[in-house]
């Protein structure tokens, strides 16, 4: 295996795991920004970020503000970073999708600035214009996905589990209501047992934005 | 994104305003200076491309490229370890729809996330912000130089980074992982245990208990298998093998242990993805 971040998985010794389960990895590296960085990567080879399934990056980015949390207390650092280099005109330098968190003190050198350009309104204009049309196609087309997933779910969902589309959807209704990310975790777990079907119900709110919320 | 200056008298009689606050109403007067905070409430304009309940996407005014995006969470927090756990989460995912929308859009070969989370990693603004950066070759943007270290300086790192890690993941309590086969035995036994040391009070996490009465340990011992340890494959590293050998970089890495058991808490993250089907 040539990729570096696979070899650290299957090799163990050579780059220390802090952690590892069977979707995502937390190491650290030997050529880093500044002593202390970790990485965090999918166990599975993605190389870049569009390919990873949004469940890991949303795990991934979870426990990177854990490992940046943790930099602090451990190393005393006074800031950290989190960087994805995404694309070799990013500079990403292991062909394997990861997360990097790097702490930083003051005076360390380390870079990662830019230059704030000035642009003319035409230029923003057009790349205003642009971004939006195409998140509004993005977003058309996944309500679409949506949409036909819960038509045929709901063919073959008849009858006996109707009920428990009923509780899925009064415990969603429950747990948005509270507010706090603590408490809804009980809740989070039962309606992830049952309710998958019930989240079809706002269509005003696109269903990721609510089972995100739930996350812990 | 300057901040207006402040006379030394002026700055005098806001810290004896601020000592005589309540921190909920610091809070509430940091979110009524907060630019941010403005521009989400749509009190100061901007170049929207994308809002949900949780955040917004704007173009930044005064962008590292064209199409440089800011995504904004729609709640005040001034630095990365107040934003819950599904905020940050959501805000990454938006930002992976963006970055491809980003790809497209500009047809550049990549882009780069960002979060600057405190004033020496360059922070600027009083409110968490990802950036979402188009990327071209050359382009002078978020340089960086890598480095060797060396091996001792790795294990240092490790041994520092662990403990704490574990503890903010829900990993055991006080005792740290430690070299061998053994600590797992013992993180299990912390687990079960159920007593948990609360260490950070505003870092939102799941209530252990009510994950304990929901699934058995043997439901734990299930989830993960072991990170196998395959016949050593010594000889070529990766690209990371550069001529810099000042360092001295020896195999003698036997303090990785085996996969640690899942704790009850990321079984939330299985939940997650029951929504997701």
């Amino acid at each position: 295996m040539k990729c570096e971040y696979c070899e650290i998985i299957e090799r163990e010794g050579k780059a220390p795991i802090l952690y590892i389960d069977e979707e995502m990895v937390v190491a650290i590296k030997d050529k880093v920004m500044a002593p202390g960085q970790i990485t965090i990567f999918p166990r599975k080879h993605y190389t870049i970020l569009e390919l990873v399934p949004e469940l890991l990056v949303a795990k991934c980015a979870v426990v990177a503000n854990k490992v940046s949390m943790a930099l602090f207390e451990s190393l005393g650092c006074q800031g950290t970073n989190i960087l994805i280099s995404n694309g070799l005109a990013a500079g990403q330098s292991v062909p394997h999708f990861g997360f990097d968190i790097i702490p930083r003190i003051e005076e360390d050198k380390v870079g990662l600035l830019w230059e704030g350009k000035q642009l003319n309104d035409d230029e923003f204009e057009i790349t205003l214009r642009a971004l939006i049309e195409d998140v509004k196609k993005t977003q058309a087309e996944k309500a679409k996905k949506v949409e036909k997933q819960a038509v045929a779910d709901a063919a073959a969902a008849e009858g006996a589990s109707a009920e428990v589309v009923g509780k899925g959807v009064k415990v969603i209704d429950e747990a948005s209501s509270k507010g706090s990310d603590e408490k809804v975790n009980g809740e989070a777990k039962a309606s992830g047992e049952t309710g998958t079907k019930g989240k079809v119900k706002s269509q005003s709110v696109p269903p990721l934005v609510r089972n995100i919320r739930r996350i812990p | 994104m300057a901040e207006k200056e402040m006379t030394d008298e002026q700055r005098e009689a806001l810290a004896a305003k601020l000592r005589s606050m309540t921190p909920e109403q610091i809070a509430q007067l940091q979110k009524e200076q907060c630019i941010f905070c403005k521009i989400v409430a749509g009190q100061i304009p901007s170049k929207k491309i994308y809002e949900d309940q949780i955040m917004i996407a704007i173009l930044d005014i005064n962008p590292a490229a064209r199409g440089h995006l800011l995504l904004i969470p729609k709640n005040h927090y001034m630095i990365m370890p107040h934003v819950p756990d599904g905020e940050m989460a959501h805000l990454f995912v938006v930002a992976q729809k963006l970055s491809e929308s980003l790809l497209r859009t500009l047809k550049v070969g990549g882009t780069s996330l960002f979060i600057a989370n405190g004033q020496v990693a360059g922070q600027r603004a009083q409110h968490v912000i990802l950036h979402v950066i188009p990327r071209r070759e050359g382009d002078k943007v978020l340089d960086f130089t890598d480095k060797l270290i060396s091996a001792d300086m790795v294990h240092k790192v490790e041994m520092a980074v662990k403990p704490t890690f574990y503890k903010h993941l829900g990993l055991g309590g006080d005792d740290a992982p430690k070299e061998s086969d053994t600590a797992n035995a013992k993180m299990d036994s912390d687990e079960s245990d159920g007593s948990h040391v609360p260490l950070e009070p505003d870092a939102p996490r799941p209530e252990p208990a009510a994950y304990k009465e929901k699934s058995a340990p043997s439901d734990d011992v299930e989830i993960v298998k072991p990170a196998r340890k395959t016949a050593a494959k010594k000889g070529a590293k990766g690209s990371s093998g550069s001529a810099n050998s000042k360092e001295d970089v020896t195999d003698v890495r036997a303090n990785t242990p085996t996969a640690p058991k899942r704790k009850d808490d990321d079984v939330s993250l299985d939940d997650i993805a029951n929504l997701f089907k």
